[in-house]
């Protein structure tokens, strides 16, 4: 009977492939810092990751030197005090609870586009949520804190987001 | 008292691990692991590059897996925690519970031909229903209100394929969940239903002309979804099954013709609209049996069992603003069971049909709250269940009831669990449960667990706590005036105490190694003994089992079609009650679990397990065996059609189960090689997303 399945291998479909759900994360992240607009965009973009080891290597691998536009992207895992206030996105991939009221209460009222990884996240302080649901990845947005940042996200990635507000259903 | 964690690494442990590194399906375990991980450290990973160059759109419509963050989660939880992915199901061509948690470290199985029963770390007691292990779907609990069983063959009633993962948290968890919940606790999560609609049918045939088919309606909009799914099973079994303790001309040379069939229906169906839920089962199971268990004639169609199962269960979950959690469940259960079997001792043998029924409806509440205070976290809840009833008969076909019980027992419970994160890298996790029972009293259960985690990619936990099991309605109840009295005196719960020391470590991203630890001590185990009366037996709390061991496991997980996962485990049991020696309780075990890729569209899925030797009840010895299983799966074709081949027992070893007190057989044969077909198409009705 295992012939039978076998014999499939030889079709020709397409069919739709599972990706790392982390790669697909910094892959969002890579495409959406190309629709938002800070209010003074220098020739480097620094990156600040806070959380666990495995998706900052990735972050690391994939984004570090690398080109978006005219801007090249630096990559900081776990920033101190002083870098933290540079950093122009901050990525909090599966850190805890407290490590993000912690890190976003340092940067709050900054142009900073923070990024989190559940569908809390942009409810309870950040802005962009990159949520799986089910099993693809959709993006959450608070607008409102986005605005009242600083920080300009494209009508391009709004038109695919679920927004919300701080603290409600949505 | 507890035992320090220097006594769990004992001299006899490590000299069994040298004697244990030079066996052969070790060598293979080791042979085969180390090509799956020579394959990742030389495979190219290429998928960030074509992920970079998609635009926001297309990101949105890729599928993603993530058996990573599965590994992160592991790594932070007070326990030592296993999880079973769909996709891990899909590509093993698991077909019950059992064979999924077989797979993992320390858990075994047996199989009677009617039940499947599940050993922990070294322990399996002779004909006990899994009621050491808590089994629950979406947090609902499935341990029946009779027999306190978890049934992991095909009277679970969900089909395996609506299952989104399965999390297996070793270790006592009553402090939580309370009763059962002695060595693991597992929780069957179902999958969710995205932003669409589609119907979903799967059909399989297999050996013995088995088949079995699935049909599923999922829908969904915003934050509100709906899921039915129905399953419709029937294997007629080994059409003969020889027995050589009835090779007699009287007994038809041995040989049980058409006794191994059995069927099962099952409904599931689950709707949510934002923080509310409701979710609810119905399973009907009919299985025939050839042993000629508990006193029954050999080879006679009135030999079987029949179950049905279903419950209701309503469930709202809040988080507020605030950080505070709320989680409010109702639910209602129902169990009813038929045994039947032509009675072999009586004058006429063959003439007389007995059947034992039982049923119980039970309803319940639980409400829970979790709020965070800074760095520390709380946890508190309450639980009640009431059985309306729990009825247990015995009857002679033509003659009625010759015994009968009826009883409604109720539990109250109270639990709290504080989590202090001291520093960053240090967490103590401490709880406990008090649970009151009509029947025998009150029940404390505490634990503490020490979570250190010195880098981003280390865990140790040190994890101390006792867990129990209520004496099962059956075991308390249940008489007839042929062989079984009551308990002599009133029956207590059964005890844990559980010692455990876990090291993780992230090698890599992708690499996952983990070494565990443990020292049991079971106290008041429940008993089937003679009784008094001269042939007459009765249930009492008496027996104790130490049961020490050490497990190592290696995963890795590269891509979906790439992964693997090693283990190996030593257990060192001691019974000291009734019985003088360790029951079904191997001392070696190793598994190895690999996937590759055979081209873009279809991958290959081997699976191979060793269980070193046993002695049953009697004394008699159970050959150890390696059972490799091999399954071709691909991916979806012509945007809907998955198909998956599987053969079990690949090479077709002869290999066998210990057997419990009520039956005639210390041990009996088990299937040879079988196999599975599987079809599985999805059509989307107004979903662009495409299939699954």
């Amino acid at each position: 009977m295992l012939l039978a399945a076998l014999a499939a291998l030889a079709l020709p479909p397409a069919p739709t492939q599972e990706r790392d759900e982390r790669a697909v994360r910094v892959a969002y992240l890579y495409s959406l810092i190309k629709f938002v607009d800070w209010p003074t965009p220098g020739n480097d973009l620094l990156i600040g990751y806070v959380g666990s080891q495995a998706t900052g290597e990735t972050l690391l691998k994939s984004l570090d030197g690398r080109r978006s536009d005219a801007r090249t992207l630096h990559v900081v895992l776990s920033p101190g005090d002083e870098l933290l206030e540079k950093c122009e996105v901050i990525y909090f991939g599966d850190a805890s609870p407290e490590d993000i009221r912690k890190t976003l209460a340092k940067v709050s009222g900054r142009p900073v586009l923070t990024l989190g990884e559940t569908d809390s996240f942009p409810r309870r302080g950040g802005m962009i949520g990159l949520v799986k649901d089910e099993d693809h990845i959709e993006i959450v947005v608070n607008l409102q804190l986005a605005q009242r940042s600083g920080v300009k996200i494209s009508s391009r990635v709004l038109n695919l987001a679920t927004i919300v507000r701080s603290g409600g259903e949505g | 008292m507890a035992r320090l964690t220097g006594d769990i690494v004992p001299a006899d442990i490590r000299s069994m691990m040298r004697r244990s590194l030079s066996a052969g399906p070790l060598r293979m375990a080791v042979a085969i692991g180390l090509q799956v991980f020579v394959a990742f450290a030389y495979s190219q990973s290429q998928v960030d590059q074509d992920l970079m160059s998609m635009n926001l759109e297309d990101l949105s419509r890729v599928k993603v897996f993530s058996a990573s963050r599965h590994f992160e989660d592991a790594r932070r939880a007070p326990s030592s925690v296993s999880i079973i992915t769909a996709s891990d199901i899909r590509r093993n061509g698991w077909r019950t519970l059992g064979e999924a948690l077989s797979s993992l470290r320390s858990f075994y199985t047996s199989y009677d031909r009617n039940n499947l029963f599940l050993g922990v770390r070294g322990f399996m007691r002779p004909g006990d229903y899994n009621s050491r292990v808590l089994l629950l779907v979406n947090g609902h609990r499935l341990n029946d209100n009779i027999y306190s069983g978890a049934a992991i063959g095909t009277g679970l009633s969900i089909d395996l394929d609506l299952v989104d993962h399965i999390e297996v948290v070793r270790g006592p968890g009553s402090s939580l969940f309370g009763t059962n919940a002695m060595f693991a606790v597992i929780n069957v999560i179902t999958r969710s239903v995205g932003s669409e609609t589609a119907i979903e049918t799967a059909d399989e045939t297999g050996s013995f002309l088995s088949r079995a088919s699935r049909v599923t309606v999922a829908t969904g909009k915003g934050n509100r979804s709906a899921l039915l799914s129905g399953t419709y099973h029937k294997d007629p079994g080994q059409s003969s099954l020889f027995f050589p303790q009835f090779d007699s001309p009287l007994t038809n040379n041995g040989y049980a013709e058409n006794m191994d069939g059995n069927r099962f229906d099952t409904v599931f169906a689950d709707l949510r609209s934002g923080s509310f839920r409701l979710q609810g089962a119905f399973s009907d199971t009919m299985k025939r049996f050839p042993t000629a268990t508990s006193g029954t004639l050999f080879n006679n169609p009135a030999d079987w069992v029949e179950g049905t199962r279903a419950f209701v269960d309503a469930s709202w979950h809040k988080t507020a603003w605030s950080g505070t959690g709320i989680d409010i469940r109702l639910f209602y259960d129902n169990f009813d069971a038929v045994g039947s079997g032509a009675l072999r001792y009586l004058p006429m043998p063959g003439t007389i049909i007995g059947r034992t029924k039982a049923r119980s409806d039970s309803a319940g509440a639980e409400a829970n709250v979790t709020h965070e205070f800074g760095t520390f976290r709380i946890t508190a809840g309450a639980d009640y269940q009431y059985s309306l009833r729990v009825l247990l008969r015995n009857i002679i076909v033509g003659m009625g009831d010759i015994s009968r019980t009826d009883n409604s027992p109720w539990f109250a419970a109270i639990y709290g669990d504080a989590e202090f994160n001291f520093t960053p890298n240090l967490i103590l996790h401490a709880g406990g449960r008090f649970d009151e029972y009509s029947t025998f009293g009150g029940a404390v259960n505490p634990r503490f667990a020490l979570v250190y985690t010195p880098g981003t990619h280390t865990a140790v936990k040190y994890i101390l706590g006792k867990a129990f099991q209520a004496p099962s309605a059956a075991a308390q109840f249940y008489s007839d005036p042929i062989n079984v009295l009551p308990p002599p005196v009133k029956l207590l719960p059964e005890g844990i105490l559980s010692n455990e020391l876990i090291l993780e470590q992230n090698l890599r991203p992708w690499l996952f190694v983990t070494a565990d630890g443990f020292y049991n001590e079971l106290h008041n185990l429940i008993t089937e003994v003679p009784a008094k009366t001269p042939g007459f037996v009765w249930e009492v709390n008496d027996g104790q089992v130490d049961a020490k061991g050490l497990e190592f496991e290696v995963a890795a997980e590269r891509s979906p079609g790439l992964g693997a996962r090693a283990s190996y485990t030593l257990t060192a049991t001691s019974d000291t009650g009734v019985y003088t020696r360790p029951v079904n309780a191997p001392v070696t075990q190793a598994k190895l679990n690999g996937r590759l890729p055979l081209s873009r569209h279809a991958f290959a899925s081997v699976e191979v397990m060793y269980v070193g030797p046993m002695t049953d009840y009697r004394g008699t010895r159970v050959p150890s065996y390696i059972l490799p299983n091999v399954t071709v799966n691909t991916n979806p074709l012509w945007g809907g059609w998955v198909f998956s081949s599987s053969m079990y027992n690949a090479t077709n070893r002869r290999w066998f189960s210990p057997m419990g007190p009520t039956d005639p057989e210390d041990q009996i044969q088990q299937d040879g090689l079988t196999w599975r077909f599987k079809v599985t198409y999805r059509i989307p009705v107004n979903g662009e997303r495409g299939s699954r």
